[in-house]
């Protein structure tokens, strides 16, 4: 756990560099992969930038709405940037729904745009874990296993780590390039999402922070389960008539 | 952090400010709290124990803490905007005893 490192005086917050390096490299990945789909590196750039401050207003807004008169008592803390005034569905919802308008404007193909974003949400999962061993959240089980850290007080399975390592496999899968002419527009990103949900319901186990509900299975693990069946249903569906030719010449 | 103090005592609501004393001045301390005009406990830690207890790894750490003595959620460093505290106080009396 480091949550803040000193620097000439001044303390930083390290998950919050952490995510930020991680948003950078991806946007940056994206840029590059953009070509691999016929797609204009500008757009795909601009189209992650609106998700992103579409996503920090509409996170923001969301928690004020939460907390009216808080805000009222002091409206200066609009802007604060303390990540804890935050509504995170709120924000993942508008931040969305932000991408989506941009891309709807630009004429941006649906599941072509998805497959060149997709390495970059695979980067944002590696940031993601590493900015929570910072912090100390999503922490895991207690554990007598030689690897265990030492964390709020037990020595608990580092979840932190096994969810950056399964992220990291996960990117390395989608890597912008590989499979190249092997896929329909949308497979790639399908593929994306039923590798993370397929890691989520395996290490999901291993946390110590998460609601457990009928038969040993928590609430996220239910939550997995229902998209990887989803992900497998859009993938038999894209695949189902191989006969048909890619729209997507160059994947 | 005072406002916030003097508004909501009256319902329950305590603030135990812990001064890191075995690594700052002792005199410090009073300055601090003429200046800013604290009504609430500043408690010392002389030897680190509370620093040790709570796992401290930087200054500020707050610690939000239930009417059954847990520990809902740490926010590191600081400052900490007004309507963070209030948000936080305001769940923790909706969640109840």
């Amino acid at each position: 756990m480091l949550p803040y490192i000193n620097l000439f005086g001044l303390a930083l917050p390290v998950p919050a560099i952490t995510m930020l390096i991680g948003i950078w490299t991806g946007i940056t990945l994206a840029e590059r992969n953009a070509r691999n789909h016929r797609l204009n590196p500008a757009d795909l750039y601009n189209l992650f930038i609106y998700a992103l401050i579409g996503g920090i207003i509409g996170g923001r807004l969301a928690y004020v709405l939460q907390f009216p008169s808080a805000f009222l008592e002091n409206p200066i803390s609009l802007i604060s940037p303390n990540p804890g005034l935050f509504d995170l569905v709120g924000g993942i919802l508008t931040g969305l729904i932000s991408a989506e308008f941009y891309r709807q404007r630009k004429k941006m193909p649906f599941w072509t745009t998805l497959d060149a974003l997709t390495p970059a949400l695979a980067v944002v999962q590696i940031a993601l874990p590493l900015a929570h061993l910072a912090s100390g959240d999503a922490y895991g089980a207690p554990t007598s296993l030689p690897w265990g850290i030492n964390l709020w007080g037990e020595t608990r399975h580092p979840t932190q780590i096994y969810e950056a390592l399964a992220a990291g496999v996960i990117l390395w899968q989608m890597w912008p390039g590989r499979g190249k002419g092997q896929s329909k527009p949308g497979v790639v990103f399908l593929q994306f999402i039923s590798y993370s949900a397929m890691a989520r319901l395996f290490l999901e186990a291993f946390r110590g922070d998460s609601l457990v509900t009928v038969f040993n299975l928590r609430v996220v693990q239910l939550i997995a389960l229902s998209i990887l069946a989803l992900s497998m249903w859009g993938l038999y569906f894209l695949n189902k008539d191989k006969s048909a030719p890619s729209k997507n010449p160059v994947q | 952090m005072e406002r916030i103090y003097q508004e909501y005592k009256d319902k329950g609501f305590i603030i135990l400010a812990i001064n890191t004393t075995y690594q700052d001045k002792l005199a410090e301390v009073n300055t601090f709290i003429e200046e800013y005009h604290l009504s609430f406990p500043i408690l010392l830690d002389q030897e680190g124990r509370i620093a040790k207890d709570y796992q401290l790894t930087a200054l500020p750490s707050s610690y939000f803490v239930d009417s059954k003595g847990i520990i809902q959620e740490v926010v590191i460093g600081g400052p900490m905007a007004e309507a963070l505290i209030r948000t936080r106080v305001e769940k923790l009396f909706k969640e109840g005893p």
